[in-house]
Parts: structure tokens; C-alpha cells; sequence
């Protein structure tokens, strides 16, 4: 048998809703709770591969007219919203995490930040572009 | 201390934060709204479903549900804890973590066309 400890561990206590005393806690959780809508859009995106891969044209035809739907596109708001706010928070936050010098002096926050926007802008526009009219 | 697995875990991570951040929102536009708003119809269905079928696309997707999945699967694990989960840590990163495998393994099989 052990012994007892002789002192007490302290063990801080955590309320399971101590993130909603500070709007910074909010966020923090809203943050990482974006990764669940993401990762729900990627089933749907699986699902797309899926019926793509193996469908003859006509189920893949009225797979396709589903996403019309309003239930299609509420779904699709609601993951759209979240992956905003990740996409926004996370170039927000690479100037914090990427500090480039050129020569001496350091690259402002702001050109960093923009620049991870401008890659944003591109990289949506190819994807949406090839998209619409492949 | 016992010796961490963590940058393992880190690189898909962070690549998945990456990839997520700049192509997720385009692709939830385009299949949410732009492709059936603007380009409803059997003929556009017909050429989606040959661009999804071209190789590089297949890659694409596979990457982006693979690098997504392992992102959710690193925040969900930390998420947990920062909401007090204090037993079953091992178990909780088995799920995560297996979950983002085992979603990687099945889009590759569908991609290659596996099952």
C-alpha cells in the first residue's frame, strides 16, 4: 500500500463554461470549434467524391440538382460561416507567427497579413473559376 | 517527462489549417450557392462530374479531406480537454486522431475507385 501524500495536490479548479466569461475565451472556442464544420463539409465533399466516382450520369444529374436545395444551401451557410471566421482569424493571426526581416528591418505586420489575403483572393478565385467554367 | 508524439501530430495539423483556410470557403461557395444558383442543369452535373473523375482533382479533394480531417482531429483532442474531459486522454486521441485516418484511407479508396 502507499502512503498518503503528506500535501494536498492542488488542482485548479475549471468550470466547464470558463470560456463564455471573456469575449477572448468566446472567440478562442468559436475558433476551434470551426474545425467541426469543416470537418462535417468534408464528409459532404467525400460523399460528392463518392457519387462521382461510381454513379452513371443520371444519379450523378439529380445528386447534383439537390444542392439547389434549401436544405442544401442552409447546411452549406452555416459551414460557409465558420470557415470564414477560421480562414479570417487564422491571416489574421499569421503576421504573429511568421516574422520575415528584410535586411534589417522587419516586414511590417500588415504586408504579411495582406499578403496571406491576397493568397486567399487567388487560390478562391482559381477554385471557383475552374469551377464554374471547366 | 514522458515523451510526446506531438509534431507528428503538428505537421498535418498545421497543414491542415492551411489548406482549409484558403480553399474551404471557395469550395463551400461553389457547391453551396455558385454552381447551382448560376449553372443549374443536367449539362454542367455532366462536366462536375468529369472534373471530380480528372486525376489532379481527385488529388485535390483527397488532400483537402485528408489535411482538414487531421486539423479537426488535433483541435477536437485539445477542445475536449479545454472543456474538462479529464479521463480517457489516450483514448480520446485514439479516436480523434484514428478517425482523421480512417477518413483518409476511405476517400483515397473511393478515389482510386477501391470500393
Amino acid at each position: 500500500m502507499t502512503p498518503e501524500p503528506k500535501t494536498k495536490q492542488l488542482i485548479r479548479p475549471m468550470s466547464p463554461t470558463w470560456w463564455l466569461e471573456k469575449p477572448a475565451y468566446t472567440n478562442f472556442m468559436i475558433r476551434d470549434f470551426t474545425s467541426v464544420f469543416i470537418a462535417a463539409y468534408c464528409i459532404f465533399l467525400m460523399v460528392v467524391l463518392c457519387k462521382a466516382m461510381h454513379s452513371d450520369a443520371a444519379s450523378f444529374q439529380a445528386f447534383y440538382a439537390s444542392w439547389g436545395s434549401g436544405f442544401s444551401k442552409t447546411l452549406h451557410l452555416i459551414a460557409l460561416i465558420f470557415a470564414a471566421y477560421h480562414s479570417i482569424t487564422f491571416f489574421n493571426l499569421t503576421p504573429r507567427v511568421i516574422v520575415v526581416f528584410k535586411g534589417e528591418e522587419k516586414v511590417p505586420e500588415s504586408t504579411i497579413a495582406l499578403a496571406h489575403y491576397g493568397l486567399w483572393a487567388v487560390v478562391s478565385l482559381v477554385i471557383i473559376v475552374i469551377g464554374l467554367w471547366v | 517527462m514522458a515523451r510526446s508524439n506531438e509534431p507528428l501530430w503538428w505537421g498535418p495539423f498545421s497543414a491542415g489549417m492551411m489548406v482549409g483556410a484558403l480553399c474551404v470557403p471557395a469550395l463551400i461557395l461553389l457547391t453551396g450557392f455558385l454552381l447551382p444558383s448560376l449553372k443549374p442543369g443536367a449539362d454542367q452535373a455532366n462536366r462536375v462530374q468529369a472534373l471530380i473523375q480528372s486525376p489532379l482533382t481527385r488529388i485535390f479533394i483527397v488532400a483537402v479531406i485528408s489535411l482538414s480531417l487531421f486539423h479537426f482531429a488535433h483541435r477536437f483532442r485539445y477542445v475536449l480537454f479545454d472543456l474538462g474531459v479529464k479521463g480517457g486522454k489516450s483514448l480520446v486521441a485514439f479516436l480523434c486522431y484514428g478517425s482523421a485516418i480512417v477518413g483518409t484511407a476511405l476517400s483515397i479508396a473511393i478515389a482510386m475507385r477501391w470500393i
